[in-house]
């Protein structure tokens, strides 16, 4: 039946083949770290990368750890990307809805408006940004960085979120408007379970998104006590730069919480990214 | 009665849902782009007054060699880092999307392998491959011990032909399983239509692929390339992180990103002259620039559905 | 439901919005992470009566954009600023720092430029006196029998034998930028070019594509073509080549004093490391000394009144000689101070006796405009390194790019 999906035996063996050498570059990186980050002293790491280390120094960890506040780092990092999560998918999912079913005077010219943020990212009017949070009082305050990259994340996810709407249909919110519902009742009754799968999406999109935001912190961010890991790994390397042992130690310990967060939900993970594509 | 309150409460709660999105956005994101009008007519080194000039900072970035040289220098720099980026992301992505289509063993241990660095750090990622990269780092010690493809290390990062192709690499490597999941899903979804077609007329698999599957990518393809293109006309992460607000080696990683971080923060202790008004005017070329594009993909886009 | 929520994200504001500076607490911004020991040491002695220092260390790469962007939240109550009046004028303009009130009598007169503005007020307190010249692995040396070259000839000499060695002669971290600039172009001046030229370069009347200029720049190609340098010059930076040297597997490079202090991370690469220096052989024959930046106030500081209170104190002879015990490096104080490092009093000697009086890196008539006298000196050695143009092109750009702006010796030096 799936003539065109199924694999003559060499063919198995020459696809098998490539997919190995892409995996192998892509776990490259990642293994070399693993297996330098337990050597004892830079010479090894220079004369012997591929080498197993003559001692296993898992000191390393520890004195990675203690030598920067990883601790810090990534409670601000899971502040900032947990609070941008609650905020998007709150604040886009009652716009969606509003723009959707209850459109008035303007709701197109509102959409548009949104629709403007998603082709011209924020970063170009990083300097104007810049005097408005200045304004507000907000710089170096993890509130104020929080705001920005909700904001930033809003565009896309009130995108995804309309769309999605869209094309589901509206008979359960009507049969429930004729009960005399009102539209914080529709929309936390109705409509969240309604849209839970596209805003599962929205919350990933902007969990991997805010974790991995760099350039945001750094221009709101200035106390290093607030900062998130992308910024701590800077400092990081200001302390170990030549210490290349200590390096890959400090980025396994930035990566595994995501890899191991990863490893748990990568079939969520996957398909969010999935749904978050092709739901035009 | 009951009706018209009815209304009126619904109208209230409307009011109060449209306002917390509409507040964030319209204060973090939409004021600053329109923003965007007002301060790039302005001389302001973020500090102290600022100084209405019209539209001098256009007139200086388009006259003065100064500011022009490095303007056209990012541009093309950064067009050279998109379309390394895209291509890599559409032949690769395509390719490794249609190997794992097929009845490939182990293609969800595949699939979840390929996707592992997409949800990593830029920051990390940006380090990590940085340090393999080296010239005493183990990539070079691989090439030049262990294959002996080459008699000296490569300075990837530090020869001016090398280093915005390797910042590019970068950025495939972390963002490939975004372009492979979504073909992959895009193909998975015409299955059905796919194997009636070859059933119908027997058509040879490659014909088959290239009459119905590579069309039914086209929306995938656009979603793609709006998004990456979107993201490196203003991303300069990879750049900042690793080459400094200058693009070293000699500005021959410098793209829209650093410059315009450039002209309002000052890249070394050298940069004398910062002005938020010229970052604002080079935010708003740059919009020009990929708005046109940004709109009629997604144009195309929408209309296809 | 909704109002929990409300009121925990109101707890939640409430709660990231509380500063996080304790009473009593001034910020200092940095990127000298040498100094971390130091205000350790200072809080811990209660040196500072109630008040202690926040280090908020910033690589160097980022400091220049990131001390701005922090200077417009009200967290900063001292930071450190670069040498020189061109790298203060935009800030003084801004009204961030204003005429020190910390009295100067006690600091080295020669370091005061660090500190001055356009206007010729002092606008905080130098911090550091910095030597800059060749610094060199004292086993690899000793190992190959080579004495501290004293001339151009007998550098070659040295050079050669390395070479014979399997040792890189020289190393070169040409992809940090800073670096070739503040430090390669430097030395190499105080080295190749008279004080009296180099005088005569800031105020105008010499030109950049004057042959003794150009000399500093040859110089460098001359030493690339001979393969002294190494292979990968402009793909390594900063730290692989003090990794380089540390190991022995390069011989000497263009650094300063600061990587000889106790607190350098090449002990960490290689803990028996031991560290010399000489000036660049040549006709001047001299090391670059200059005072490395000052202690500014943010006068727009909550904090201000104790903030002055520290920079008070680093003007003393106490501070100078906690700064020479726990930083490792020369202090800018002027008067006497006990040093008991051998190496670190022989760089005290050499800055006092053997040091050039001149720094067109930091000289405001070569900096106040775009594109700069710095940038431009790093162009044209990555132009050199990258082997895309000669000494004298590199020496023309230099000029052609600071004739742009009209510089003082525009007219004079028109190409």
């Amino acid at each position: 039946m799936e003539r065109l999906f199924k694999l003559k035996p060499l063919e198995q063996i020459v696809v098998q083949f490539i997919l190995l050498v892409y995996a192998a570059i892509v776990v490259f990186p990642i293994g070399i770290a693993i297996l330098n980050s337990l050597k004892p002293n830079l010479g090894e790491v220079y004369k012997a990368p591929f080498a197993l280390p003559s001692v296993w120094s898992w000191d390393n960890y520890a004195e990675a750890w203690f030598g920067a506040n990883f601790q810090t780092y990534f409670l601000n990092s899971a502040i900032i990307s947990l609070s941008c999560v609650v905020l998007v998918t709150l604040c886009a999912s009652t716009t969606a809805f509003v723009i959707v079913r209850m459109p008035f005077k303007g709701s197109t010219f509102l959409f548009g408006c949104f629709m403007l943020g998603v082709v011209i990212p924020i970063r170009l009017a990083m300097a104007p940004l810049f005097v408005v949070v200045k304004s507000l009082r907000l710089l170096d305050s993890l509130l104020g960085v929080i705001l920005v990259q909700s904001a930033s994340m809003m565009p896309v996810a009130v995108f995804i979120l309309t769309a999605f709407l869209r094309a589901v249909p509206a008979e359960l919110e009507d049969a429930a408007k004729m009960d005399g519902a009102l539209p914080f009742e529709i929309y936390w009754r109705v409509v969240v379970p309604l849209i839970r799968p596209a805003l599962a999406t929205v919350a990933l999109l902007t969990f991997v998104q805010s974790w991995n935001e760099y350039f945001l912190p750094l221009i709101f961010l200035q106390s290093e006590s607030n900062f998130p890991i992308t910024l701590g790994m800077t400092q990081f390397r200001l302390r170990f730069d030549v210490q290349w042992h200590l390096m890959f130690a400090g980025i396994l310990i930035m990566l595994v919480p995501t890899i191991i967060a990863f490893l748990l939900a990568s079939r969520q993970f996957i398909q969010g990214l999935t749904q978050g594509g092709l739901k035009e | 009665m009951a009706k018209g309150n009815y209304k009126q409460k619904a109208n209230l709660q409307r009011i109060a849902l449209l306002a917390p999105g509409v507040l964030l956005y319209g204060v973090f994101n939409f004021l600053p782009l329109l923003g965007l009008l007002v301060l790039c007519l302005v001389d302001w080194p973020g500090i102290g007054p600022m100084k209405f000039v019209g539209l001098d900072n256009f007139t200086q970035l388009f006259g003065n060699a100064f500011y022009r040289d490095q303007l056209v220098r990012a541009l093309g720099q950064n067009l050279i880092f998109f379309v390394i980026i895209i291509a890599a992301m559409l032949l690769l992505g395509t390719f490794f999307a249609l190997l794992l289509s097929f009845g490939t063993k182990g293609r969800n241990v595949y699939r979840s392998l390929f996707f592992l660095p997409y949800p990593l750090a830029g920051a990390a990622v940006a380090f990590l491959l940085e340090l393999i990269v080296r010239t005493r780092g183990p990539l070079n010690v691989l090439l030049v011990q262990g294959l002996h493809l080459v008699d000296k290390p490569i300075g990837f990062l530090g020869d001016p032909m090398l280093a915005l192709p390797t910042l590019a690499a970068f950025y495939s490597w972390h963002r490939m399983s975004f372009a492979i999941i979504l073909i992959l899903s895009a193909i998975v979804a015409v299955r059905i239509q796919l194997i009636e077609a070859a059933m119908l007329d027997g058509a040879s698999r490659w014909q088959t692929l290239k009459a119905v599957v590579f069309p039914v990518l086209m929306p995938a393809f656009i979603l793609i390339i709006v998004i990456v293109m979107v993201d490196v006309f203003n991303n300069a992460d990879y750049t900042l992180l690793l080459m400094g607000p200058e693009g070293s080696p000699g500005r021959a990683t410098d793209i829209m990103g650093t410059f315009l971080f450039r002209s309002a923060f000052g890249g070394s202790a050298t940069s004398v002259n910062v002005n938020f008004g010229m970052s604002a005017a080079i935010g708003l070329v740059t919009a020009i620039v990929i708005l046109p594009a940004a709109i009629f993909l997604a144009l195309r886009n929408l209309r296809r559905d | 439901m909704r109002l929990s929520i409300l009121t925990a994200a109101g707890v939640i504001s409430a709660a990231l919005m509380t500063s996080t500076a304790f009473a009593g607490e001034v910020s200092l911004y940095t990127w000298r992470i040498q100094e971390q020991p130091l205000w350790d040491a200072l809080n811990a002695s209660g040196a500072l009566g109630d008040t202690t220092v926040k280090v908020n260390l910033i690589t160097s790469d980022d400091y220049d954009a990131k001390i701005r962007i922090a200077l417009q939240s009200p967290g900063v109550d001292l930071f450190q600023g670069r040498a020189g009046a061109a790298w203060l004028s935009s800030f003084i303009d801004a009204g961030i720092i204003k005429e020190t009130g910390t009295d100067l009598a006690n600091i080295a007169p020669g370091t005061l430029d660090a500190a001055r503005g356009p206007d010729g007020k002092l606008y905080g307190v130098p911090f550091a006196v910095q030597m800059e010249g060749f610094l060199y692995n004292t086993a690899v040396f000793a190992d190959n029998g080579i004495e501290i070259p004293k001339t151009a000839d007998e550098l070659k000499a040295a050079a050669d034998k390395l070479k014979a060695a399997g040792i890189v002669p020289i190393n070169f971290g040409g992809r940090s930028g800073w670096w070739l600039n503040q430090v390669v172009g430097e030395a190499m001046t105080a080295g190749l070019v008279s004080d009296d030229t180099a005088a005569k370069l800031i105020s105008g009347e010499a030109c950049f594509t004057d042959p003794e200029y150009v000399t500093t720049l040859q110089a460098v190609a001359d030493w690339k073509a001979a393969g002294y340098i190494n292979d990968s010059a402009m793909a390594d930076d900063y730290g692989a080549m003090r990794t380089a040297v540390a190991l022995g597997e390069s011989a000497m490079m263009l650094d300063g004093g600061w990587s000889m202090g106790p607190t350098s991370p090449m002990y960490e690469i290689n803990p028996d490391l031991k560290l010399g220096f000489f000036p660049v052989p040549g006709p001047n024959g001299k090391v670059y000394a200059f005072g490395d930046g000052t202690y500014l106030v943010n006068a727009n500081s909550a904090n201000a009144a104790e903030a002055q209170k520290v920079l008070d104190f680093t003007a003393t002879k106490e501070f100078a000689e906690l700064f020479v015990k726990h930083v490792g490096e020369l202090p800018a104080f002027g008067g006497a101070y006990t040093v008991e490092d051998p190496l670190l009093k022989s760089v005290a000697d050499a800055v006092a006796n053997n040091a050039s009086s001149q720094t067109p890196f930091f000289a405001y008539a070569l900096n106040s405009g775009q594109p700069s006298y710095g940038s431009l000196e790093q162009a044209a050695y990555e132009k050199i390194l990258g082997g895309t143009g000669t000494a004298e092109e590199a020496a023309k750009d230099i000029q052609a790019g600071l004739n742009s702006w009209n510089y003082a010796g525009a007219a004079k030096c028109a190409l």
